[in-house]
């Protein structure tokens, strides 16, 4: 965990369920993480694995019902949110933190032009004039890199390619100067070249302003570029938090491990890739003990019988496996 | 080794605009111009581009799903646009699809078994009990179990569905598989199973695979001769090695650049190509290269006249009128 | 899961591993193959059955189905006696029957011509089922083979059939239905083919545009890639999966169509006098409707219930019948 500034945003133990028909779905249990000023923190997993729900919880977005936050502190510059009222809640959301998702055009209204909804965005959260927040507005349309900012102003989301709809949405995002942007799978819709655009434009954008970015996605690639800091999740848990590049390239859990070895690789010529059998499991219905081991090529008897906590494998770098301390040779071992 | 199947010259323009009078108004969507290739039997060909390049399309006008506007596709020596219904029927048995969405290419209503049934059913092969017979014994191949066989798609994960989906292709022993896009909807840990999956099938039954992703890095994995696309046309085709290795058109040499590399150090030094702006409408596509709207090297002569695909080194053709790497 | 098993050392032709003998897996197979096609519907019916307002509505919709059919046995009395016209009934007697307010012998009163009010409302219900029910099935006959060849086939035939629906929308049912009536006379035959006839340009123009939601399915793409005839694509891969609105619209449709009778036989156009019918008490009793009102609100009552039943039951399938909802989480 890179420890460079004052903390933004701390979660502790959040703990966020789904009541539904067949049981209850532990989405998040009991997550752990925080956010220095500034600081660029990729959460990675699986669909299903709570990534996604894990924002929304910070955001206090979760529907409810069916969904619940059932216990934790999410704690942004010293306060909890969990304990506000709705008006502060949305004091924190529009000011402080900014969140894009995967699909822009889900979050884009089609019958507005994209220059109302962001000067809208704009008035309500600072309370400019009409003139001044177009005038936002527009700033705001520049420095995404919309180029004729003034013009596209005037238009609809549909008249915007997928990567201009998703800068729109960023420009939307820091309306208001937040210090968190949070983006949730920003690029996974976009062809390759328009995502190296949005991630560059990202990377710039918290040089320039100082954002601490939430970045949640599958996309091993994509975090690489960006985080300095990478929380794994499997199952509604963290599995493994340190930064980049121990995780990369010293995983001290067998999921991140595998995972890195079984991406097809632009730079390297592989015949075989290493797969991790089987599939993420049911929410609803986890398995004893480590809920990887099914899935996990080291398992042995402990990890069927026995849950592993999250605990340091070595300073700052936190891991929930039971061979985590020697998970090289344990690993060594087994392959051999 | 001679070519199991060959593209020649074949063009797709779809009118735009709905109704029999305003199609003719509308102009075009040129979504395949002029696309030859050729794949060697028992090879796999990588088709990469970005969305609305014309891939997707490719795949359907080789399967004969849409009708071509001009061209050839040569299989098996004959050219299978020309053929009646009838002798394409035949043709059908040996080339097939697996498509990108799981969840959308196989029929809720239809138990696993009767999908996998249904290509034999079609060609009236075997017996009742033998179609049961072969499609346990698919489903044992791509790594499913035969109690699976009644169960309904929806009882899945994506990468079983996927699984059934490459079953049902295999189960008349096809030559020709297209694979369209199929890992790029599967979780990461899924992506993996069904390309190690696709690889060892066709090693064992000596199966050519047309292989359309928009991701380099899984074709780098699983091709041995790649082309790429842009805007309907193909820019660059060469072998895997030559083209990973020494890319030459400059989109292709952008699509690499853009391709995020799952090693931090590795990004941290790496200098990045970010092209400008979007990919132009496939409608009024540029004049001249169609890439020059969005490439650095470009000059006069880019915008006026298209530069065929010429092959300029052994086995590396390329469409460009001043090629990266070139001695 | 734990079901993935890497592929084995295995070749065509060989023996595949059952795990079991042959015959064994044929019977197991058998057993689950019903079981699996059961197993799809079940899934439906668990949530419906979860659906409270639904289950009302099937209830009364059942007990109304009974009513119909076990109507000589539930009935009291004949529904046509009129002790006015029994020569046997004393003047006395005859004087008192007539619009009696309920009582035990009349549950729900008598008439003015003293006729049992209870046996008149359970032969009625025949009538109300005959119509939803025939007419209905008129109306899915003739919607489901045009929105078919509209939806599958496009082209000419789809603007053709399309547009004449749209002729049919354009004037209300109940306007059409009177001016069918009129050319063919009244009765109850000609109710049912009157409200059938109408009813097809709805289910043609839902039914149409499901099918070009289905028709969109990479499996329909896969079948054709196989080389499956337009036939079998249309029966085992489009119709099972566009039918489902159809069964929602069409439910909701019966209780349109006893609306429509009871409308059409007020204005004395369906079921003709003496038998009786939901919409015929309705018109006889609308002369008593300031003195003795309790007499309209009856069949008035029975119309509404059994209608809303049918709207009940057509929502609580809608939600059973969504795909979105299946699958695993």
């Amino acid at each position: 965990m890179a420890n460079k500034g004052e903390t933004l945003l701390e979660v502790k133990g959040l703990k966020t369920y789904f009541h539904t028909q067949e049981g209850v779905v532990k989405a998040v249990d009991g997550v752990s993480f925080s956010i220095a000023r500034g600081e660029a923190l990729a959460v990675v997993g699986e669909s299903g694995c709570g990534k996604t729900v894990t924002a929304l919880s910070v955001m206090n977005l979760i529907p409810d019902p069916p969904g619940r936050i059932e216990e934790g502190e999410i704690i942004f510059e010293g306060r909890n949110l969990l304990e506000m009222n709705d008006r502060e809640i949305r004091q924190v959301r529009g000011n402080h933190i900014g969140m894009i998702f995967q699909d822009p055009m889900t979050s884009l209204n089609p019958v507005f032009t994209i220059g109302s909804q962001i000067s809208e965005a704009v008035r309500v959260h600072l309370g400019l004039s009409r003139g001044d927040a177009r005038q936002r507005a527009i700033e705001l349309l520049r420095m995404v890199e919309i180029p004729q900012a003034e013009r596209r102003y005037k238009m609809y989301p549909h008249e915007f390619s997928g990567g201009m709809r998703q800068r729109a949405m960023i420009a939307m995002a820091l309306s208001c100067e937040p210090k968190l942007l949070i983006a949730d799978e920003p690029s996974t819709a976009l062809d390759v070249t328009i995502q190296a655009q949005i991630m560059e434009l990202i990377g710039r954008l918290r040089e320039e302003i100082g954002l601490a970015v939430m970045l949640i996605t599958h996309d091993l690639g994509v975090v690489a570029g960006v985080a300095e800091t990478v929380l794994v999740m499997y199952a509604g848990k963290v599995v493994e938090y340190a930064d980049i590049d121990r995780v990369y390239y010293n995983s001290r859990h067998p999921y991140a491990w595998s995972l890195m070895r079984s991406v097809p690789r632009l730079d390297e010529k592989k015949d075989r890739l290493l797969t991790i059998g089987g599939s993420p499991p049911s929410l609803i219905n986890l398995p004893p003990g480590c809920s990887f081991s099914p899935r996990c090529p080291f398992a042995e008897e402990v990890c069927r019988r026995e849950e592993p906590p999250l605990r340091e494998a070595e300073p700052g770098h936190l891991s929930a496996c039971h061979f985590a301390a020697d998970f090289e040779q344990h690993g060594q071992g087994v392959k051999a | 080794m001679a070519a199991l199947v060959e593209v020649r010259g074949i063009v797709k323009h779809f009118p735009v605009g709905k109704g029999i009078i305003l199609s003719r108004l509308g102009g075009t969507v040129k979504a395949v111009d002029g696309v030859s290739l050729d794949v060697e039997e028992g090879k796999t060909l990588g088709l990469v581009g970005e969305s609305g390049c014309g891939k997707s399309t490719l795949a359907r006008l080789m399967l004969r799903l849409i009708r071509a506007d001009r061209g050839e596709v040569i299989f098996e020596g004959r050219d299978i646009l020309k053929l009646k219904r009838q002798e394409m029927q035949s043709v059908r048995r040996s080339m097939q699809i697996i498509f990108q969405d799981p969840y959308a290419s196989l029929n809720p209503r239809m138990s696993v078994g009767s999908i996998i049934m249904e290509p034999m059913a079609i060609h009236n092969e075997g017996s009742k009990q033998e179609r049961r017979r072969r499609a346990v014994e698919l489903l044992t191949l791509v790594g499913l179990q035969p109690e699976h066989f009644t169960r309904y798609p929806h009882e899945f994960s994506g990468g079983q569905r996927q699984r059934i989906g490459v079953a049902r292709a295999l189960a008349l022993n096809p030559r020709l598989i297209i694979c369209d896009e199929p890992v790029s909807a599967l979780d990461v840990s899924i992506q993996a199973q069904v390309l190690n999956l696709l690889k060892e099938l066709q090693e064992r039954f000596s199966l050519t695979y047309i292989f359309i992703a928009h991701d380099l890095s899984v074709v780098r994995y699983i091709s041995d001769e790649v082309a790429v696309m842009y805007l309907g046309k193909i820019v660059e085709r060469a072998t895997h090695d030559d083209l990973y290795g020494n890319p030459r058109h400059p989109y292709t040499v952008a699509l690499m650049s853009a391709v995020p590399l799952p090693d931090p150090v590795k990004e941290r030094e790496r200098k990045r190509i970010i092209l400008e702006g979007d990919v132009p409408s496939p409608i009024d596509p540029p004049s001249g290269c169609r890439f020059h709207t969005r490439c650095w090297k470009r000059q006069e002569i880019c915008t006026v006249e298209e530069p065929p695909l010429e092959e300029r080194a052994p086995g590396h053709r390329v469409a460009c009128h001043f090629p990266e790497n070139t001695p | 899961m734990s079901d993935h098993r890497e592929p084995e050392d295995f070749l065509p032709g060989k023996e595949p591993d059952l795990g079991m003998e042959v015959e064994e897996f044929e019977l197991a197979l058998e057993k689950q193959r019903v079981h699996g096609r059961t197993a799809l519907w079940a899934d439906v019916w668990y949530r419906l059955r979860h659906n409270k307002m639904a289950m009302v509505g099937m209830v009364i919709i059942i007990l109304l189905v009974l009513v119909a059919i076990f109507a000589p046995l539930l009935a009291p009395q004949d529904p046509l006696y009129s002790p006015l016209y029994d020569q046997n009934a004393t003047p006395q007697e005859k004087a008192e029957s007539v619009k009696q307010p309920p009582s035990w012998k009349h549950w729900l009163g008598t008439d003015d011509l003293g006729r049992d009010i209870l046996s008149r409302l359970i032969y009625g219900s025949r009538v109300s089922v005959e119509v939803g029910i025939v007419a209905v099935l008129i109306s899915l006959v003739i919607g489901l083979f045009f929105g078919a060849l509209a939806g599958y086939f496009g082209g000419w035939g789809d603007s053709v059939i399309m547009r004449s629906a749209d002729i049919f929308f354009a004037f209300p049912t109940v306007l059409g239905a009177i001016a069918i009536m009129t050319v063919l006379g009244p009765g109850l035959i000609n109710v049912f083919i009157a409200i059938g006839v109408l009813g097809w340009a709805t289910i043609a123009r839902i039914f149409r545009s499901s099918i070009l939601s289905v028709k969109e399915n990479e499996y329909v793409e896969a079948a054709r890639a196989m080389g499956a005839s337009n036939t079998r694509i249309i029966w085992k891969h489009i119709m099972p999966n566009a039918i489902q609105p159809i069964i929602v619209y069409a439910t909701m449709g019966v209780g349109g169509a006893i609306l429509a009778e009871a409308w059409l036989a007020f204005l004395g156009l369906g079921q003709q006098l003496p038998t009786p019918s939901w919409g015929n008490m309705l018109t006889q009793y609308l002369p008593f409707y300031t003195t003795d009102p309790w007499m309209m609100f009856i069949p008035g009552v029975a119309i509404v219930v059994s209608v809303l039943a049918f709207i009940l039951l057509g929502d609580g399938l809608r939600d059973a019948l969504d795909p979105r909802l299946k699958g695993s989480v």
